[in-house]
């Protein structure tokens, strides 16, 4: 049942935890420079954009003083579930034993976005199609063909293997965004390659499915748990060794949601971290890159999954690559804007987050805006054309594919 | 009662045309984040306010003017907030914002105009926050003294809520301010050199304490000249015990003249008689205040205990700071005192050492303690009245707090107020454990029980105190002619000779209104505060007999 997962279901439960937020604003801001961290809240100035809003907003709802509505949606879907409020929050104001795994702002958001859809409340066009396409394609893009998701693997030059047809000892988890979204997929066709040169065996899922973080984050608590329980079924099935996924999304449902409603039997890794066991265990062999680049933390796999030093210990494992780092990095970065749903629902206000984000690299004097996720690198890829920046937006992957061609 | 407007479709239209519709919300659920004006939320407070019909984030001070031009049109009532704090809060003004129909969210105002370090000032806007300011001050190598927590509250906002600010360091602050009144007039006014709380220093020129504190004059500061000060690079503190009052005051006197410390307080073993006490003009001012007070006999402390303590910080460079605690160690023992650990200290006077050791010892202290450490609630009570029952209302306070919670009460009393009253202002902290459920509960029981004793027992002695002098000033500026009854002779505030303790005040309010806020829409009712109406209820009930004839 959902309720194993979640451990209490009804918002009314998490009074007293609400009770606890004093209001005080700073999940809003950066410790060390005061800087807004908090993309929705920096957009929209409201104080109910914020974490603290959410908070208030929930409690207000549990108190009966407003109801689940339109207006709370309007709010709610604004978050792009950056988690830099749950990361301030626990730095700062010590509720370490109130925001836990099961109990965060960013739980709370889910929580009335759960109820939105409860009630038919959820009037935004695009998500909707969203989740009428992960239920009836298993993908939140509204691809009806189940081939499309593997039309890439096409313009590789050497043969990939497909589980459960062929073993292998690493599932290679592709996800919906790096399998479907032309501008990234790119980033896929560099993994399998670089997987190829370290000579990995690896395979691909015949018919893979979205990991479902994507319901979740939308509100369809019970779409996620069905696709979770599948996909756990699958992999399980599978009998592979290591589950590798490029998707910080996946990474993070893998990580950390799935555990709550069965086990994977596999150890989940992302990319980054397997590549850089492979580079240590000289299993890749990279050489020069003449070029200085800068490191976006992905939201899902820096502040959600705590995988800060496995992308640089990548990067900085190429001879001649120069890391400058930006001036929020880690759990302080600032979030492309795309993750909870706001790129399809708030395209500008994704835009103005990512531009802001470029700039912020461009300051480095990087020539390379350096990512480990499709959603931040669609984001940026985006928005490179609106803010007319100098700066190249690449996967790590890429910037590995690169210097192993080198070589 | 004034007939006040709703807020309609067509209302919000009007708004969102002059602001732009990004800039104003009627949405319920942003409303609630806005409830009580915005306050910093604290979970004693037993009382709660409307939501806001409308939230309005004016970009610029003709936003103000138009938002204040629209308020009085369809008659809504204005609560000015940043962050967390409201330009209007104070424990005596809730009525101000318990019926708000409009908030106004002063976050675009956040650019620091000028810092001028050669000068001593910066000039920011009504929305600047504290640690926005407190960051870009540091690099240039200097820091302001409002209050920390929340440090992204208003530095305006804060100084006007919290002037005493938790016993951090409370040096002057605005030295002058551009204000919007409710009239959509601009005024720009001087403030007084020394928060109004001590009689000798309120009477110099505008004090803006009073004007948004004590005469809930209305109006939204949208500009500020703020007093800056070099970056301190160590502070110590000091405690020392004496036996008698005396001697700690000649301790503190001698250290302060001679700019040996920064701060200073003298408190009781038991009961907190405390004061600010810097360093320079203060100190001459200091015995008179002590003089009016007529400090009643203190009890004997129990064997261990010092009859009087003191604190006292020495700020600077590090070298002149070891040099500094050197001198005042050998002055502690000239005068007859003892220098007392930390350790000591903490071990006889724990929830002593808890406020003063956190909240005191830095700048950024309380904000540090209030996140990081264990949190200090704080809740405090005003009363004025006549100096009998106020004296009574003291006593009874310290040692109901004492004996039935064991917690120390700081005060500050004496301020005459004419017509034989004195104001008192009650104010207790309880450190508590925020990781502690069960403890922050007890703590707000606490808090609850004791403002339910005061309230049920004095409340009706509560009144803001009123200052005709700043009114004048004010008036003046704004070019109007002051009423006759406020050009006083007199120079201690001109409230002499009230017929009740009430009068001026209320007198005073009916002016400001009259003036400044015709429809009331910064004071909604145009009457005293919700403390108030509760006041005559519990009259009314049987429950105050202590100076019932007050409302009859």
């Amino acid at each position: 049942m959902y309720s194993d997962y979640c451990k209490v279901e009804e918002l009314g439960q998490y009074y007293n935890h609400l009770t606890f937020c004093l209001g005080c604003m700073l999940c809003t801001r950066l410790e060390e420079t005061h800087l807004i961290n908090c993309p929705m809240y920096e957009y929209r100035k409201f104080k109910a954009y914020s974490g603290m809003g959410i908070l208030r907003i929930a409690k207000a709802v549990a108190e009966g003083l407003i109801d689940i509505s339109q207006g709370v949606m309007d709010i709610v879907y604004y978050c792009t579930e950056c988690g830099s409020c749950v990361a301030q929050c626990k730095k700062r104001i010590g509720y370490v034993h109130l925001v836990n795994e099961y109990f965060d702002h960013l739980t709370i958001l889910e929580e009335l976005r759960a109820m939105i859809v409860e009630r038919g409340l959820l009037r935004i066009p695009a998500h909707k199609n969203s989740l009428e396409s992960l239920v009836r394609y298993g993908n939140p893009f509204g691809v009806a063909k189940k081939e499309e998701r593997l039309k890439w693997v096409r313009d590789l030059e050497f043969k990939v293997k497909f589980v459960p047809k062929e073993k292998a000892s690493v599932l290679l988890y592709v996800g919906s965004m790096y399998a479907l979204e032309p501008l990234v997929c790119d980033t896929i066709k560099s993994v399998t390659r670089v997987l190829k040169a370290a000579n990995v065996d690896f395979g691909l899922l015949e018919e893979e499915i979205d990991d479902g973080l994507y319901a979740l984050q939308l509100g369809e608590k019970a779409l996620f748990e069905e696709i979770t329980r599948r996909n756990i079924k699958t992999f399980n099935e599978l009998g592979a060794e290591t589950i590798v996924t490029p998707d910080p999304h996946s990474y993070n449902a893998f990580k950390r949601y799935y555990p709550r409603i069965g086990r994977i039997d596999a150890e989940v890794l992302h990319i980054t971290e397997f590549v850089k066991d492979l580079i240590e265990e000289g299993k890749l062999k990279l050489t020069n890159v003449q070029e200085v680049v800068t490191y976006h933390d992905p939201c899902n796999l820096g502040r959600r999954c705590d995988v800060y030093d496995a992308p640089r210990a990548v990067i900085n494992a190429i001879n001649g690559l120069k890391l400058r780092e930006m001036e929020r990095i880690k759990e302080n970065a600032w979030c492309c804007g795309a993750g909870g749903g706001v790129m399809a629902a708030y395209p500008s206000f994704m835009a103005w987050a990512s531009s802001k984000r470029i700039k912020e690299a461009e300051l480095t004097g990087a020539s390379t805006l350096i990512t480990a996720c499709p959603w931040c690198e669609y984001a940026f890829k985006t928005a490179l054309e609106a803010t007319k920046s100098p700066i190249n937006v690449q996967n790590i992957m890429e910037l590995i594919e690169r210097s192993i061609k080198r070589s | 009662m004034a007939h006040y407007g709703t807020v309609t479709s067509e209302v919000t239209k009007r708004f969102e045309e002059v602001l732009g519709s990004d800039k104003v919300s009627d949405n319920p659920a942003v409303a609630v984040t806005y409830r009580g004006g915005g306050q910093h939320g604290p979970l004693h407070y037993p009382f709660e306010s409307d939501l806001p019909k409308l939230v309005c984030m004016p970009e610029s001070v003709e936003d103000i003017v138009n938002i204040f031009r629209l308020a009085n049109e369809y008659k809504l009532t204005v609560v000015p907030v940043r962050a967390d704090i409201s330009h209007l809060w104070s424990p005596q003004l809730y009525g101000v914002q318990e019926h708000p129909d409009i908030v106004v969210d002063l976050t675009y105002l956040d650019k620091i105009l000028e810092i001028n370090v050669d000068e001593g000032y910066a000039v920011i806007e009504g929305g600047v926050t504290f640690d926005k300011l407190q960051y870009e001050l540091a690099k240039h190598g200097c820091w302001c003294t409002t209050g920390s927590y929340p440090p992204v509250a208003s530095v305006v906002a804060r100084y006007i809520h919290f002037p005493q600010n938790w016993g951090v360091y409370e040096r002057r602050l605005i030295l002058s301010a551009e204000v919007v009144t409710p009239t959509c007039r601009v005024i720009r006014t001087s403030a007084a050199p020394q928060v109004s709380w001590l009689p000798y220093a309120a009477a110099g020129s505008v004090d803006l304490l009073d004007l948004f504190l004590s005469s809930a004059c209305p109006g939204i500061i949208t500009k500020a000249a703020i007093i800056i000060y070099p970056s301190d690079e160590k502070q110590e503190v000091i405690w020392a015990g004496f036996p008698s009052f005396s001697r700690a005051w000649d301790y503190l006197v001698y250290c302060a003249r001679r700019y040996l410390i920064d701060g200073g307080m003298i408190w009781h073993w038991k009961r907190m008689v405390d004061s600010e006490f810097y360093a320079g003009d203060m100190s001459k001012g200091f015995l008179k205040w002590y003089e009016l007070q007529q400090i009643p006999a203190f009890e004997q402390p129990p064997p261990l205990y010092h009859y009087v303590y003191t604190w006292a910080t020495a700020c600077g460079p590090s070298e002149v700071v070891e040099s500094k605690r050197a001198i005042i160690e050998k002055v502690v023992g000239k005068i007859g005192g003892v220098v007392i650990s930390d350790d000591e200290f903490k071990e006889t006077l724990p929830n002593m050492y808890e406020y003063w050791s956190h909240a005191c010892a830095s700048r950024f202290a309380t904000y540090h303690y209030s996140l990081k450490q264990r949190v200090l609630t704080e809740d405090y009570f005003i009363v004025n009245g006549p100096k009998n029952i106020v004296i009574d209302f003291e006593r009874e306070a310290l040692r109901k707090a004492w004996e039935d919670f064991g917690i120390n009460v700081g005060y500050y009393s004496g301020r005459p107020q004419g017509g034989g009253r004195v104001m008192c202002w009650i104010r207790w902290h309880i450190p508590t454990d925020r990781m502690d459920w069960e403890e922050t509960k007890n703590n707000i029981r606490i808090h609850h029980e004791l403002w339910k004793w005061i309230i049920e027992k004095y409340y009706p002695l509560i009144s803001p105190p009123g200052n005709p002098f700043l009114l004048r000033v004010i008036l003046n500026e704004a070019g109007i002619n002051p009423p006759e009854w406020l050009c006083t002779k007199a120079k201690n505030l001109g409230t002499a000779a009230p017929k009740t303790y009430w009068e001026p005040h209320s007198v005073l309010r009916k002016e400001i209104t009259k003036i400044l806020d015709p429809n009331h829409i910064c004071n909604p009712f145009g009457q005293m505060a919700h403390d108030y109406e509760l006041a005559k209820l519990l009259v009314r009930e049987g429950k105050v007999t202590v100076v019932k004839e007050v409302f009859e």
